[in-house]
């Protein structure tokens, strides 16, 4: 039976680590740190033994990291690594990588995903969550809704609250954006 | 009226993840081709998107994956080992439990009620009366050897502690059935001590139980019984110490247990029980068949009879007859419960006594 789990969850690491890790960076927007977040999700997956097969394993494994980055994020918390710039240093910043000289399409194109997931970090978690899921894991509804465990049409809606905000972040720098 | 398709944020939304029927779609696409600011959102929320989704992630570490296997196949390991102390020390807790439940079974709840000098009783198979006991030494831990030496030792402590009134009778009368009538103290008790004597046959004692059955061939042995065996210092034992006795009634099948302690008083005459029990309630006996076992009332309710005490080697033999579930008679006048016994069967330690006297006169 052990043994079983054990091959099993073998190959569900070798299937699903790699989503797993881009789930995690994209939460956390640190390699060290996801790195971290997906092995913590996986011995947490083994010792507790609670996948069943029941439904596919990515949205097990997806509500356990959305977990495990919930309780990495409050411990950050007690002791901050780094703190979020202010809206108007944001704006600083922003004109501090506008005026660099000559900056390269790719390195702006960069500076402006930056940006974005700075304001994506300013959301909640559940909102950053679901907006990842939704935007950049690409996920459907229903799968989203199978993740988080809720009615599609809550998840319709947390969408489009979660992009309002995002919005509303972004605001500040949304013409920048344009360019 | 205000559009419904007016800053609808959810309808925007949705319409960006083409989750709108193609009506609606047709209808909002309508809307925003007139109105300026919902199509800017709409644009706005598909730009941030695009930039979420134009990010690039760096790879992981090679070993992520095998580091996390590992990582597993160790705490698998320890889990094992956890799992297999517990239903150690499980096994163990058991086997633990299990020996305190039989400890306290055999030698908390079945020990007597009254724990008095270390005589046990067995019982006497098939009849009600019979009985026996044989003393035992207090700790059960002691091998032979230990048991023999610690014996003496009592043996010795005994004689010394003895007090001077069971040493030497105060009077004496004749009795009419022969012996000599002592003073009535000290005449239950003993300590056995004894090591070195004739052992007398347990079938012996149990014929003598019969003593008042008039069967001549009981009578026999009753008088074939040892005296002349006994030492000087058995029969002083006899004088001032406790009994034991726990005696089991076959027929309810209950344990009656009780206690001969240190100042049972046999009385043997109409002299001595009015010295020791006043004028009141003078009993209405044949002094010549029986005599009177007075036993303090807090070891007299075990319901039993004394029919006879004999001494043997290394014991002290009391015969008795159990009285099922009937309680004996309490004198309210006198701390002692009476208890009659057929003087028959104490004829044996009436002339243990007498003889115990013999050297001093």
């Amino acid at each position: 039976m052990r043994e079983r789990w054990r091959r099993r969850f073998e190959k569900m690491v070798r299937e699903e680590g790699r989503k797993v890790y881009h789930l995690a960076y994209r939460l956390c927007g640190n390699k060290e740190e996801a790195e971290d977040i997906s092995q913590e999700v996986f011995l947490r997956v083994f010792e507790k033994a609670g996948f069943r097969g029941e439904s596919a394993a990515f949205t097990y494994l997806y509500r356990v990291t959305f977990n495990v980055w919930k309780n990495h994020i409050r411990k950050k918390s007690r002791c901050p690594v780094r703190t979020m710039p202010e809206k108007e240093s944001w704006s600083d910043a922003w004109e501090t990588v506008d005026s660099s000289p000559s900056p390269e399409q790719a390195f702006l194109k960069e500076e402006k995903a930056r940006c974005v997931w700075r304001c994506l970090d300013a959301l909640s978690p559940s909102e950053k969550y679901i907006l990842i899921l939704r935007e950049v894991e690409g996920k459907t509804y229903e799968e989203i809704a199978k993740i988080i465990r809720c009615p599609v049409g809550t998840v319709r809606s947390r969408i489009s609250r979660a992009r309002v905000s995002l919005r509303g972040k972004a605001l500040p720098f949304i013409e920048r954006l344009k360019k | 009226m205000r559009n419904r398709y007016h800053r609808n944020y959810k309808l925007f939304s949705a319409y960006l993840d083409n989750k709108v029927s193609e009506q609606e779609k047709q209808l909002l696409k309508s809307h925003l081709d007139r109105c300026a600011f919902c199509r800017e959102i709409i644009e706005e929320m598909a730009l941030l998107g695009t930039i979420l989704r134009s990010d690039t992630i760096p790879e992981p570490d090679r070993n992520l994956f095998e580091s996390i296997i590992s990582e597993t196949e160790t705490i698998a390991r320890r889990a094992s080992n956890r799992r297999r102390v517990f239903h150690l020390s499980a096994a163990l807790g058991g086997l633990a439990v299990t020996g305190i439940a039989f400890f306290l079974f055999f030698r908390v709840l079945h020990r007597p009620l009254f724990y008095g000098e270390n005589v046990e009783f067995a019982k006497r198979d098939g009849t009600k009366e019979a009985v026996f006991l044989e003393q035992k030494d207090s700790s059960p831990l002691l091998s032979g050897k230990e048991k023999k030496k610690s014996l003496e030792d009592k043996n010795h402590k005994t004689q010394e502690e003895l007090p001077a009134f069971a040493m030497a009778p105060s009077s004496s009368m004749t009795s009419p059935v022969g012996g000599s009538i002592h003073e009535a103290d000290a005449l239950i008790g003993q300590k056995k001590l004894f090591s070195e004597e004739k052992e007398m046959d347990t079938s012996s004692v149990r014929e003598l139980s019969c003593a008042e059955s008039p069967s001549e061939k009981r009578k026999d042995k009753t008088e074939a019984i040892p005296l002349d065996s006994l030492k000087r210092d058995q029969q002083r034992a006899l004088r001032g110490s406790s009994i034991s006795l726990s005696l089991s009634d076959k027929e309810d099948g209950k344990n009656i247990v009780g206690t001969i302690p240190y100042g049972a008083v046999l009385i043997r005459s109409f002299e001595e029980w009015r010295r020791v029990c006043g004028e009141k309630d003078l009993p209405e006996i044949d002094w010549n068949s029986h005599i009177f076992l007075l036993l303090p009332l807090s070891s007299a309710r075990a319901g039993y009879k004394i029919v006879a005490v004999v001494e043997k080697e290394d014991r002290l033999l009391v015969q008795y007859q159990i009285l099922s579930s009937q309680t004996l008679p309490v004198r309210m006048d006198c701390p002692y419960q009476c208890e009659k016994i057929p003087r028959r069967a104490l004829v044996e330690l009436e002339e243990k006594k007498h003889t115990s006297d013999s050297p001093k006169d």
